[in-house]
Order: C-alpha cells, then structure tokens, then sequence
C-alpha cells in the first residue's frame, strides 16, 4: 500500500511514467467522476436498452448470437453512401453486425423455411469499395453468387446495399411474359420465343459468370476495352431484329447498359471448357435424363434458331455469332438435349402430351402456355451444359482488328474465319 | 377481369373461400374497393396488368400491355373510356384521391399524371429506369424501377423528386409497401428478401432486411407486400407458395400460411380489405387456372376467416427489450 492516499492524476489519464514505483496510487477511481471515454464503457448495465448515438453498440447491444436466425432479422443495412456518386450521403453509422435485437421470436419457426447459412452477408457500412476494401467486396461478391442466387436470373444485381449495381439490365417477369405474348400474336411460333429467351437467359448469365470469376466491383474502374469483348448485352441485338418493333423501347436499353457493367476482364475465360458450367442449382425443375429422346416439340429448333438470327449474322453480338455457328459446330443432338428438357417440363406442369404443344398454331391457350412454361424453362436451362457454348464463347473475337494482351484465344479460329 | 360472387368450395389448405369465376388466365392485379366489398382482379388474358378503384368506389382503372389506361363506369354500365396513353405498357397505376389525379408508371420511364377530364397528362415525371412498383399513401409515393432504383415523391410537391435511393437489396425490386404512417416503406425483390427502409436518416438505423420465401437453396422472389390497415402488422407473398404476416417493430413473423404444393402456385398479389374486418385476399395461379382466394367474413365462426382475425395478424410487443441486462 503506497503511503499516500492519493490517486495517480497520471494512471487516470493512462501514462503514468513511475508504474508501480508511482508514489501515489494507482486505482481506478471509485467514485463516478467523468470518464472521456464516457459513453460505451460503464453503460453495459444500464437499464436503458436503447443505443446512445455515439456508442457503436459496443458493449451494449453486441449479443453474440447463437443460431442463425433463417430471417435474417435485425441484419442492418444501414444506408451509408459511395463516394462519388449522386445518391443521399448519410453520416456515418452503425457499426456492421449491430444487432440491436438479441431475442428473436421463435414463435412460428417451427413452419419457417429450412434455416439457411448463417452467412448474412456483411453490411458494410461505409461501403466505398476503394482498394483496402476491395477484398471484402470481392467476397461478398462471390458469396452472394455462390449462395444468394434467386430463381429468376434476368436480374441486376448489385453487392453493396444501397450502393449501384454491379450488373445492369433488369428484366421482370411482365416484361418477358408480354413481349411472349406479343411475339405470339404477331405469329411468331413457340420455339422461336424460347429460342430469344434461352438467348437472353444466357447472355444474363454470363454476366454473372463474368462476375464470379472476376469479382471486381464497379465502382472501381471498369476498363472500356471489355466492352467489345464481352458483347455479352448486345445479345439484345438479335432480338430486336426480330421485330418486335414496340418493345424496343425497353431492350434496347439492356443492349446499351449491359455492356458497360461487366467485370472488368481482359483474361475473360476463353476457350475455357466450362466456360457456361453453371453453377448447378438444385432447382425443382433440374433434369437432365429426360424420358424423351425424341426431338418431339422442341427438336424443331435446329431449323428454325439460325434463321431467325439470320439478320443479325453480321453483328458482333454474341448469341449473333453464336448461332449463326451453331450448325457448323454443334450437333443437333445437343439441341434437343435442351429442347427435351423443355419438353420434360411442359410434361411437367400440363401432364397432356407433348404433341399437343407442336401444333404451332397458336390459339390463347398455348400462349398461355408459352408464358408459364417458357419462364420455368428459362430455370431448367441452368442445368444444360451445351457443348455449342463452350465452342464458342464469344466469337466476336475473332473479328476484332488488334488483341489485348489476355484476349489472344488459345484454340484456332474456326473454319469460317479462315479466308 | 372478374368481380366475386358467393364463395364455393374449400379446396386449398388454408381453407379460403374462391372466388366462383375466376378469370382464365392468371391473374396480374387486384384491387378492393374502398366502398363496398367489391374486388377488381385483373388477369393476362388482355394482358392487362394493374387496377385502381376510384375512392367513390364506382369508377375501375385497369391499365396494361395495350399501353392504355380505360376508366370502366360501373354503375352506369357505360363503355370504357380511355384516359390514359403511354408509349410502352403500363405496370402500375394509382389513383390519388387527395389530388383528384390519376398516377401511372410505365416501362417508358414515366410517371404521368392524369386529370381525368383531359386528355393529355398534368405532369410527366422522368424515371431512371423502367417503372416495376408502385406504392401510394398521401402524400407519400414511391416507384420501384430497374436496376434498382427507388424514387420518393412528396405528391405535394410531386414535380421533384423528394429522394432517390439505391434499394438495399441486392436483386431486382419487385414490390413496394409504404408504411401506413408514412415513415417509410418496405421494398420486397426477387431474392427473397424484404427491406424496411425509414425515410428520415434519423431513424435509419431502424432499416433492415429480412429473408423470407425460401426453401433450402430456391430463393424465390417476393411477390407482393401489402400492410393491414389497423395493425401495423404486412403480410408477403412469394413465388413459393406461401405468404406470411410479419412485424417490423417486433421482427417477428407472425403468421406463416399453408403453402400451396400444387404445381405452379404462386402467390402473386394480395390485398387486405380497407374496411373494419379486414378481408385478406390473395390469388395464386395453378397451373393455367387462376383464383382469387379470400376469407369471407360472412361464414363468420368457421375457420375460413381464420387469417382475418385480429389476434393474430396483430402485432406482438417486442420479445428483446426484457432480457436486456
């Protein structure tokens, strides 16, 4: 015990140079004196649950929390802005992970949906995706198209909450139905119409191959020469051609954004095997075996794809080139491998045989049918590994002048460029 | 589009009253009349895609794929008379009755503003993108669009753009709710997941999202959200089939319903009866065949109202706040 009673001014501010030769004592004070640190530390116990606006839920609100709730409930996606663009900007804000409820209802979980992973993606706070950060972006990134990948595929998406999107060009499931059911009354047969979908449905989600396997988030510095690389929006191109001239409006828009969001990748995976391996999602409607190994309904695709992309042979699109090439390259036994899939599906939902549906003659209820099933077959399509796909990823390569650095394919140019 | 009759038979597991008949292909929108028990339900087969009431409840909206907005006078039995022209088709409307004006939202990228009795809009309002959702409660607007794009309006001040805001979620938005007090509003996506986003940056900190409408790994999106007019209490319904009631002051679920395991099922829209006791309706296509589920209060006593009934869309006070020590 030292000899004086009286406390070390120096141990309170934290730096008292004696240490334990200090003469006087060294104690925390015992009565309440004002701490500068103030507001976090002697609350743990406070009686009032609510968070103080300058404590980060440190102490107070911090529970650890044992099982991961399938809801998600009390994740905060505090809204904090990105430098540099035109969106609200927020003063900074709550800490990732505050969660603020630490008893959950368990009430009706008996029926709640299977628990999912407790891998509630990290609300960033302060999302700016500078170079420190982009790590995390990335992961986040690729969690979210690892694990969060919604049933509907033609979606934008973006990492950050709150923040722009890493992939542009939305399109909903009115807009598809509609323009279905418009190129129906314009007498456009079925296969044609699955045919554009699979198209966009593909285009979509090699934009989203693109991401996964560069994760690099917008924000940061998409390099303008992939745009011609990729074409991957302007697969819209063929589309459009078809005609259906009063949906323009809302297409074109996707052919012109698209390109420009796509992840930033020189080294774009060419010639890679897998390039269209999509991650298989375990989808209700996943078959591959199907029962019908007849071309049946949707075997008639081989003749009709190439000409109805005709028009567009001569653009750089890719699902131009794509199918322009497909008779050379791809056999037509791989269509009806996608054709049966759809088949299996239409069996699927209408349990009437499938010649029902090759009747092209098109009345409203196999407009009806086009909707439903096209939509669900645009799910089933993720299961297909095509070898036409992996042919030729992108074929607009070999039209281009001058190569980057990256983008020098490593197969030999298909026949049909060889002059 | 279809307006019910007497309820028939029960066949789906949440023992609901159906709708006699439903129109023959599925059904896009629905809306309840403010006035009477009337429900408008709006269906594909003209590829109409949204429906208002007018707050005299005697007048329908119903715009859709035909870019066209028609005023159907229903007591006078008249023809329908066009009020409305866009130049891509039209994916919501909402009549204003505090303005007296009509709202509508297109893929074009604009919001327009009608004053029914002339033929060129009062105002055209320029969207980022294409307009997905729509939610009104005066003087509170918000319009979803693509890419994830949310617009707040200030309908008495409906000329600027009150805010602008990424959505919080990561997938494209699909359905929009504002709250009934005006705060802010819940924005649902196609990831299964629904955000509660506050309007005032000093109640942000109470923004969450939560998932909802999933099933393993099938993330299925959220169709729409809809919010009981005396509980604060919403109900969501998703592609999986289900829809459920939720609290956002307590974060909890309240209610889950019975799924529809039907091939095909969907529940595509709700809409919760503005009036005393509250009729909780919702369509879910199967197959090709669409109906239009609701309970009837009418066959009071049985369980057919069952997820009508106060206590249990009501909220429940908050489980945290006790254990905190």
């Amino acid at each position: 015990m030292p000899p004086k009673k009286e406390l070390c001014r120096y141990f309170q501010r934290g730096s008292c140079q004696y240490g334990t030769r200090c003469k006087f004592l060294h104690t925390t004070p015992q009565q309440s004196q004002s701490n500068p640190f103030g507001f976090g530390a002697q609350t743990s116990r406070s009686p009032n649950p609510q968070p103080n606006p300058f404590s980060f839920g440190a102490q107070t609100s911090r529970t650890p929390n044992p099982q991961p709730n399938p809801f998600g409930f009390g994740v905060q996606s505090s809204a904090h802005s990105r430098r540099g663009d035109g969106f609200v900007s927020k003063p900074n804000q709550v800490k990732p992970f505050d969660n603020k409820w630490s008893r959950f209802s368990n009430v009706n979980n008996s029926s709640a949906p299977a628990s999912r992973q407790a891998n509630n993606q990290p609300s960033a706070a302060n999302h700016t995706c500078t170079a420190t950060d982009i790590e995390s972006c990335k992961r986040v990134i690729l969690e979210d198209l690892e694990n969060e990948k919604p049933l509907w595929k033609l979606t934008c998406y973006g990492h950050s909450r709150n923040g722009p999107c890493d992939i542009v060009g939305d399109i909903s499931y009115d807009e598809l139905r509609a323009l279905a059911y418009d190129d129906a009354k314009h007498g456009k047969d079925i296969a044609s119409i699955v045919e554009r979908e699979r198209n966009l449905l593909n285009s979509k989600l090699l934009e989203f191959q693109n991401l996964a396997q560069n994760p690099y988030p917008v924000s940061s510095a998409p390099t303008p020469s992939s745009q011609n690389m990729f074409g991957g929006g302007s697969t819209i191109a063929p589309v459009v051609n078809n005609g259906f001239s009063s949906q323009v409006s809302s297409f074109s828009q996707l052919s012109g954004s698209s390109n420009t969001r796509s992840a930033a990748a020189p080294n774009f995976s060419f010639g890679q095997p897998n390039a269209f391996q999509n991650n298989t999602q375990p989808s209700s409607f996943q078959t591959n075996n199907s029962p019908f190994n007849t071309p049946g309904s949707f075997g008639i695709q081989p003749q009709h794809s190439p000409q109805s992309f005709s028009p567009s042979g001569t653009t750089s699109s890719n699902n131009g080139a794509i199918s322009a090439q497909q008779n050379p390259f791809s056999t037509p036994a791989s269509l009806p491998q996608t054709g049966n899939g759809a088949g299996k599906q239409l069996n699927f939902f209408t349990n009437e045989p499938i010649s029902a549906s090759s009747s092209i003659g098109l009345t409203n209820t196999s407009t009806q049918l086009i909707s439903f099933y096209v939509l669900l077959m645009l799910i089933n399509l993720l299961s297909n590994n095509t070898p036409k796909e992996n042919a030729n990823v992108d074929a607009g390569i070999w039209t281009k002048v001058e190569w980057n650095v990256g983008e020098i394919p490593e197969e030999e140019p298909p026949a049909i460029y060889i002059n | 589009m279809a307006t019910f009759g007497a309820s028939t038979t029960n066949v789906n597991p949440n023992r609901s009253a159906e709708v006699a008949s439903p129109p023959s292909d599925s059904v896009s929108s629905l809306c309840f009349s403010s006035k009477a028990n009337h429900l408008i339900a709006t269906s594909w087969d003209n590829q109409v895609l949204c429906s208002a009431w007018k707050d005299d409840g005697t007048t329908v909206f119903s715009g859709g794929c035909d870019k066209q907005v028609k005023m159907w006078p229903l007591l006078s039995g008249g023809q329908p008379v066009t009020v409305a022209m866009h130049d891509a088709p039209i994916k919501e409307l909402a009549w204003i009755p505090e303005m007296s004006l009509l709202v509508t939202g297109s893929w074009d990228k604009t919001l327009r503003y009608w004053d029914l009795r002339q033929p060129n809009p009062t105002w055209v309002q320029q969207l980022p993108e294409r307009c997905y959702a729509l939610t009104v409660k005066h003087p509170l607007m918000v319009v979803g669009t693509a890419d994830r794009n949310l617009v707040v309006f200030n309908l008495q001040n409906p000329q600027t753009e009150f805010k602008r805001v990424v959505s919080p979620l990561k997938y494209q938005t699909r359905c929009l709710a504002a709250f009934p007090d005006r705060q802010g509003f819940l924005v649902g996506s196609i990831e299964g997941r629904v955000g509660v986003h506050h309007l005032d940056d000093a109640q942000s900190s109470k923004n969450f999202t939560f998932k909802c409408h999933r099933d393993g790994n099938d993330i299925y999106s959220v169709n729409s959200l809809n919010f009981h007019p005396v509980h604060q209490t919403f109900a969501t319904a998703g592609s999986d089939g289900a829809f459920n009631f939720w609290d956002k002051d307590s974060k909890q679920r309240l209610k889950a319903m019975l799924r529809f395991v039907t091939t095909g099922a969907k529940v595509l829209k709700i809409t919760i009866h503005q009036q005393q006791r509250p009729i909780f309706t919702y369509i879910s296509p199967r197959r090709l065949r669409s109906r239009a589920n609701h309970g009837l209060e009418q066959a009071v006593g049985s369980e057919v109202s069952s997820y009508s009934r106060g206590a249990e869309v009501k909220g429940k006070p908050r489980a945290g706040t006790s254990g905190r020590k």
